[in-house]
């Protein structure tokens, strides 16, 4: 039917794969259409002849909704080989709002064919005033599984589109693609498109090369890791869960002479696509990530896929090691698992993706008496976590219980409030499900590729063939032997890697800079880890810390002091008071300073009746608090000196943070260096 | 609150959406182009589709001007899909949009020309089908004309009267004020987008107990406008079952908005108007025997019944008429009951239909709107 088209395009001898002409002649016919088809089987294709062939009919522009950052140059390329012109609006390429308007001008006056956004564009309201005046023909969702995730993975970026998907008028014809889909996705995908077409093909990718690797140390898996770094060839990515854990792991392998960086939603846009485009060219080796690399990464040549942790559900990890082996033969997929840490994280962000109803009612309560309220009122009236606030907000604005208006107040809209609190709870049964899926992934004896087609609901999985369950001893890909030396190396390495507490620069209370700041502070260790474990058993049960606890903040103290070039012999140790164990602190901080041999003098106190720290969970409250109770009682003369602030846990930082602005009033020309024994930000 | 394909294409065309940068069908204009569609057995869906020519072919009801002015701005916004999402989450949010099939009786005393293509409204509607007192009257009553107002806006409650108004300052607050804190119901059609309104706590909860309607033509974010203003008066008198003139001036070269709004009604005998206090507007209307005095609700309302009592007997004289004509051409008892019955029922499904199954009796519901509209 559209034969000719194709072979206008690709030459006399192209033939359409299949699914692909069935899908354009949907389009062609105005129709929804859902293409469930592996990376490399042309979706593009799809979208790109439908266009050309809607446009010589006098239809409107395609829209192509992709979380792509950029548009890249190869695709740029193909559409010219369709003879269509391709452009994109982002944060980079047209940043003003005369060069956007610019974009739309040309799309309606027939100069551009196709519009790449990203779904987070849809989220700006300025953006969306501006796409009202596009004529479009073609509305694409890439990525469609997203649309189904939301309230899994909490995308507030999709729900316009699930609203646009509602509302569109039957001229616009609807293509939805994804490679990553089970039943229940594709459902969830089709009911949201209506009546629509569904054009599924198998999903097995014949270039990935899986294995998987049982270590249940973080030492086992950066030692694994370093090893076969050396051994793999090419550039890949490797997953991991916290930002702290991207940045460790990369400092490793830049320390292993592996060009990596790390890649997570710290950084800003810039630095995010500076770092693709250099593992793009080939200048970096090694992209340590997040889930935050965004799902559109294309370069055709990543040769490997490691992951550190073990992904939340097979959907997750087929979308990752996805991105490997596009336009390679062959590619290596390695899950790292192994470890109680692991799957306590991941139940931590399974049980916690959503606010507690009690939150939610609080805020909307408020909201309910109120007119319009600020974010920082909110913060104010209510105990809540910083976090939890802004998830609660962009929950309920995506249900459209409170609505935010252009100066950031928010106010309750007249929808009824409904709990959604059973909504809440069938997805986090469904996330624990999802979660187990890839728990018995570890374990299968199966072939890995079957096991992972097959829980994605294909209906033609069958064995690779290729992956380590199928060689058996015949695997050679990967170098699994690790000797005591590979672990004594990483064992050293987190020795001498400080966990670094930087200091708060501004008050959450008046929102102005701190006058005294402390110097960049160490802590000795995280919470999950051996020495955090020990430190809470020191805390919880034994109410005193142990000589291992003693002598290893010395040892770390002594290195870290001396690269700082404070002299210990000059070193005053201060402890930070506690009334609920008064003693607990100021015994530790005594005996270190007693193992450094260094002076210890009691400064600080605090006044009765304090809450609980981790009971107050905005930063707000948490500054209040403090400054409310903690205060210099015996005024020893300690000008010039250096200062080493003890205290056992280090979260909000907020207590080092004021104690320094209070001796900082007090005393001259001193310098303060907080040490804590573990880092617990991030765990409960 | 999902839309009919109909539904989307009169929003499409008729909404302000001053986002596209294109203009919207005048309600005339829509007219025009709902009656040459239905006179071609056609529905507004086929807009999305249809093409310049096929159109200015379709438009037999209107004049060579309208056509160029129509097709173009048809044109202008045929491919604009995606600024349907305003019409989506204006929903998403607890608005409703009434479009003319949803529209109560009292509603379509306005003749076609003055009933918008559809109304954003919050609040419970099933307010429209009660007994009505508008309530009109100027920003700057004095004390005596306000009180008396809040006075009878109070007795309206416990006569099962809702109070309709126009929110403005004074007399309109007073009013609709006076109503809500007693427990009684109100209908207000705000100058202004009804954002600003359902942004204040009072006004929700108002809302949530089923107290207030809020209606307005404009779009939700409209700032407050004079033209609306005066366009909006019609829609305080002519759903009320009487007004209530309080206070007003007589607009000289500065137009007066109370009394624009009173002498249209007494052009389109819309409502029966009442007067309290003695402001010149007011002593006109009686001189010229335009309005009474307001007496009480008993009276009021009861000539409104007799109203609905003369209108019971004319139906029932054209039916007998029809009984008449239809025995005289030889037809049976039975035949003639059976043929109202089903005559009627066709009519009921038809018209009730149009929101069930939009595809095929719409065509007819709008048709029967427009008859509807014309009497």
């Amino acid at each position: 039917m559209y034969l000719q088209e194709l072979q206008n395009v690709f030459g006399a001898n192209a033939t359409f794969r299949d699914g692909q002409e069935t899908a354009i002649n949907s389009i062609l016919n105005k129709k929804r259409v859902l293409v469930v088809q592996k990376t490399g089987w042309g979706k593009s294709l799809v979208y790109f002849l439908a266009t050309k062939i809607l446009r010589q009919r006098g239809e409107g522009v395609t829209l192509i909704i992709s979380p792509l950052l950029a548009l890249t140059r190869n695709q740029i390329d193909s559409t010219e080989k369709y003879g269509i012109v391709a452009e994109c609006i982002n944060s980079q390429i047209n940043k003003t709002k005369e060069e956007r308007a610019d974009v739309v001008n040309r799309c309606n006056d027939g100069e551009c064919d196709v519009l790449f956004i990203t779904p987070e564009q849809l989220q700006n309201e300025d953006f969306v005033r501006l796409l009202s005046q596009l004529e479009i023909g073609l509305f694409v969702v890439d990525e469609a599984h997203c649309i189904s995730d939301w309230g899994h993975d909490f995308r507030p970026d999709y729900r316009r589109i699930h609203h646009l998907l509602e509302i569109l008028p039957e001229n616009i014809a609807v293509l939805a693609t994804t490679a990553t889909a089970n039943n229940r996705v594709i459902e969830d995908i089709a009911a949201q498109l209506g009546e629509c077409e569904i054009v599924r093909g198998d999903l097995q990718r014949e270039s990935l090369y899986l294995h998987k690797v049982f270590l249940p140390t973080a030492e086992e898996k950066y030692a694994w890791i370093a090893k076969n770094l050396e051994w793999l060839e090419g550039s890949g990515i490797i997953y991991a869960t916290t930002i702290k854990e991207c940045e460790r792991l990369a400092i490793w392998l830049r320390q292993n002479a592996i060009n990596a960086s790390a890649y997570h939603s710290g950084l800003n846009e810039e630095v995010k696509i500076d770092l693709e485009n250099r593992l793009s060219s080939n200048e970096l080796r090694v992209l340590v990530c997040t889930i935050a690399l965004g799902m559109g990464y294309d370069k055709e040549d990543i040769s490997f896929v490691i992951h550190y942790y073990t992904p939340k559900s097979v959907v997750e990890h087929y979308q990752q090691i996805g991105r490997a082996g596009r336009g390679i033969d062959q590619a290596v997929c390695v899950l790292l698992y192994g470890g109680e840490e692991e799957n306590k994280i991941n139940e931590y962000f399974i049980y916690n993706s959503f606010p507690k109803q009690e939150h939610i009612n609080q805020v909307l309560h408020f909201l309910n008496q109120n007119d319009e309220v600020k974010k920082s009122s909110l913060e104010q009236e209510m105990n809540i976590k910083s976090s939890t606030l802004d998830q609660i907000l962009k929950l309920l604005l995506i249900e459209g219980f409170i609505g935010k208006d252009s100066r950031s107040r928010y106010f309750r809209t007249l929808k009824p409030y409904i709990s959604q609190q059973s909504y809440y709870n069938s997805v986090i049964d469904m996330k624990v499900r999802e979660y187990q899926e890839l728990l018995d992934f570890q374990q299968t004896k199966e072939c890995q590729m079957a096991y992972l087609t097959s829980a994605l609901d294909d209906p033609n999985s069958k064995s690779c063939g290729k992956c380590s369950t199928c060689l058996g001893g015949a695997w050679d890909l990967t170098n699994d032997v690790l000797v005591s030396d590979d672990i004594a190396k990483v064992s050293q390495f987190f020795d001498k890697n400080y966990i670094l507490i930087e200091p708060r620069k501004r008050s959450a209370v008046t929102n102005k800079k701190l006058e005294f700041i402390h110097e960049e502070g160490l802590a000795l260790s995280y919470y999950h880890e051996q020495l955090g474990q020990e430190a809470r058993r020191g805390k919880y049960v034994n109410n005193k810390f142990s000589d291992v606890l003693v002598n290893a903040s010395a040892d770390k103290l002594r290195r870290f002091l001396r690269e700082k070039e404070i002299d210990i012999k000059e070193l005053v140790i201060v402890p930070i008071p506690s009334n609920r164990r008064p003693k607990l602190v100021p015994e530790f901080a005594e005996r270190l300073a007693n193992t450094l041999q260094c002076k210890y003098i009691e400064i600080l106190a605090k006044r009765i009746n304090e809450p609980e720290q981790k009971s107050l969970l905005n930063s707000r409250l948490q500054e209040q608090s403090i400054r409310d109770h903690l205060y210099i009682q015996n005024h020893v003369n300690i000008n010039n000196k250096d200062i080493l602030l003890v205290d056992d846990f280090v979260d909000s930082r907020w207590t080092f943070s004021i104690a320094t602005d209070l001796l900082g009033e007090v005393y001259e020309d001193i310098t303060i260096t907080p040490f804590a024994l573990a880092d617990t930000s991030g765990s409960d | 609150m999902q839309f009919t394909n109909n539904e989307i294409a009169t929003y499409l065309f008729c909404a302000q959406l001053a986002q596209t940068k294109t203009t919207p069908l005048t309600i005339i204009e829509w007219n025009t182009v709902v009656k040459s569609l239905s006179e071609q057995k056609m529905q507004p869906e086929v807009l999305f589709k249809i093409t310049p020519s096929e159109l200015l072919k379709a438009l037999t009801k209107a004049t060579e001007a309208q056509k160029i002015k129509i097709v173009k701005k048809i044109a202008a916004r045929q491919k604009l899909g995606i600024s349907m999402l305003e019409l989506k989450e204006i929903v998403h949010q607890g608005y409703g949009i009434m479009f003319r099939a949803q529209m109560p009786i009292s509603l379509k005393k306005l003749t076609q020309n003055f009933i918008p293509a559809f109304f954003y409204y919050v609040g419970d509607t099933t307010i429209l089908s009660h007994p009505i007192l508008g309530v009109v009257g100027a920003r700057d009553a004095n004390a005596d004309e306000l009180s008396q107002t809040a006075e009878i806006a109070k007795k309206a409650v416990s006569n099962g009267v809702v109070i309709i108004s126009g929110g403005a300052k004074g007399v309109d607050t007073t009013a609709v004020e006076a109503s809500l804190e007693n427990g009684g119901k109100a209908i207000v059609f705000p100058a202004e987008g009804l954002a600003k309104w359902v942004k204040k706590s009072t006004i929700r909860n108002y809302i949530s107990n089923g107290q207030l309607l809020l209606m307005s033509a404009q779009r939700l974010d409209a700032p407050f406008s004079g033209s609306y203003a005066m366009q909006r008066n019609k829609f305080i008198h002519a759903p009320s079952n009487a007004v209530l003139v309080t206070s007003s001036k007589i607009s000289g070269k500065k137009l007066s908005g109370t009394w624009e709004g009173v002498l249209e009604n007494i052009k389109h005998q819309w409502s029966p108007l009442f007067v309290l206090g003695n402001s010149e507007g007011v002593e006109k209307l009686k001189v010229d025997g335009n309005a009474k005095q307001f007496s009480s609700f008993e009276e009021i309302f009861k000539q409104s019944d007799s109203t609905k009592m003369k209108t019971q007997s004319e139906i029932d004289e054209k039916i007998v008429s029809l009984v008449q004509l239809a025995i005289a051409k030889g037809m049976e008892k039975e035949v003639i009951e059976k043929k109202f019955l089903e005559i009627s029922a066709k009519y009921y499904k038809n018209y009730e239909g149009s929101r069930l199954d939009n595809q095929r009796t719409l065509q007819d519901s709008l048709a029967q709107e427009q008859l509807e509209m014309k009497l």
